[in-house]
């Protein structure tokens, strides 16, 4: 249990999906306008990152791998993204519908997030099991969310800021998330190697 | 779910901080409203939309029965809106913050729950891969339950004639 601990804080904080690999940008500089968009949108695509990654280890193991298809990895790993997106937009719809005609439009937005299918590709190279594989993309996804969060909610109050108007709006947005990654170099010796 | 009108300044008053949305009223039934969403997704909504096979069947089904199923039902006054209006609907943020956590995290949390069971309880993966899956089944429809009860549905704001360039936006209603 203590190993899979480690595993989420490794994956949430240490590598940072946004602020460490640099995946999924898009989405973080699109939907971090406001906290409540963000909170959104940060879950719909931990949904779908999860879903993905246990999905995507079933394909690699299970046909992939086992009758030497790897060059139809990445072509196949986008099919199950956008399978699990609609599976996802279904779902909603049916649980959710205020949810869904509210938030509805991010979820086409998050079959293009370059962060899922970066978490699957990642996924393969790391090697693990079937549910080390779910924790690492569930971890990851986890620290897009708070990314996401913590970066909507500076952004809500450098709208209220007296930001100079050369740097009002985008500038502002990626210094800030500059000072912001800076912050999560922090994390780097959290886990000892 | 409160009837009819709220003006602006009521909304401003009770500090009520709302997600807008346009929709059209498609049907009146006694007094109840049919509303159909003005922007359900996002396809159709891009530079490509012409060229779009899944947005002209989105166009093709917007209208007629199709439409009709889509449409959601929300009780108001019907005196005071007519079929053809298009109106702006309103929902609270925590509501919405609400919905998200019970509709993404409930389903996620039973899905990976279950699977650390399996794992813990010496299953194989292929074991633990049916055990998720079936987390997940649970999980919806936990959270299916979960958000019927707590279900708070759309209010009725204004015609959306009323006041221009309100869609989409979060905004505080002043």
């Amino acid at each position: 249990m203590n190993e899979y601990l480690l595993l989420l804080l490794s994956t949430a904080l240490i590598n940072n999906v946004v602020l460490v690999k640099f995946l999924g940008l898009c989405p973080t500089m699109g939907v971090s306008k406001s906290v409540d968009a963000a909170l959104g949108m940060g879950l719909a695509t931990t949904f779908v990152i999860t879903l993905a990654a246990a999905a995507s280890w079933m394909l690699e193991h299970w046909l992939l791998a086992p009758f030497d298809l790897g060059f139809l990895r990445i072509l196949s790993f986008i099919l199950v993204i956008a399978a699990a997106v609609q599976f996802t937009e279904m779902a909603i719809r049916k649980t959710s519908p205020a949810l869904y005609e509210s938030l509805g439009i991010y979820l086409p937005l998050i079959t293009t997030n370059c962060a899922v299918l970066g978490v699957a590709l990642l996924n393969v190279q790391q090697g693990y099991g079937f549910v080390k594989s779910v924790l690492f993309g569930f971890g990851s996804a986890l620290g897009f969310t708070i990314v996401l969060l913590i970066f909507a909610g500076l952004r809500e109050r450098l709208a209220l800021a007296g930001v100079p108007a050369a740097f009002s709006g985008a500038p502002a947005a990626f210094i800030t998330i500059s000072l912001l990654s800076l912050a999560f170099m922090g994390f780097s010796g959290l886990i000892p190697a | 779910m409160s009837q009819g009108y709220h003006s602006p300044a009521e909304n401003y008053d009770r500090g009520l901080r709302l997600v807008e949305a346009e929709a059209r009223v498609v049907a009146i039934e006694g007094q109840v409203a049919w509303l159909q969403p003005e922007h359900r997704s996002g396809c159709g909504a891009c530079a490509s939309a012409s060229l779009c096979g899944a947005a002209t069947l989105a166009r093709a089904a917007g209208g007629g029965r199709a439409g009709r199923l889509a449409a959601r039902c929300v009780p108001v006054a019907a005196d005071r809106l007519a079929v053809g209006d298009r109106i702006v609907v309103g929902l609270r943020d925590d509501a919405l913050a609400r919905a998200a956590l019970t509709a993404y995290a409930l389903p996620l949390a039973v899905m990976l729950g279950a699977a650390l069971l399996a794992e813990m309880a010496g299953a194989g993966e292929s074991m633990t891969a049916v055990a998720m899956a079936g987390g997940l089944a649970a999980g919806l429809a936990l959270a299916r339950w979960a958000g019927a009860r707590a279900a708070e549905g759309p209010r009725v704001l204004r015609h959306a004639s009323a006041l221009s360039g309100s869609t989409g936006n979060q905004e505080r209603v002043a």
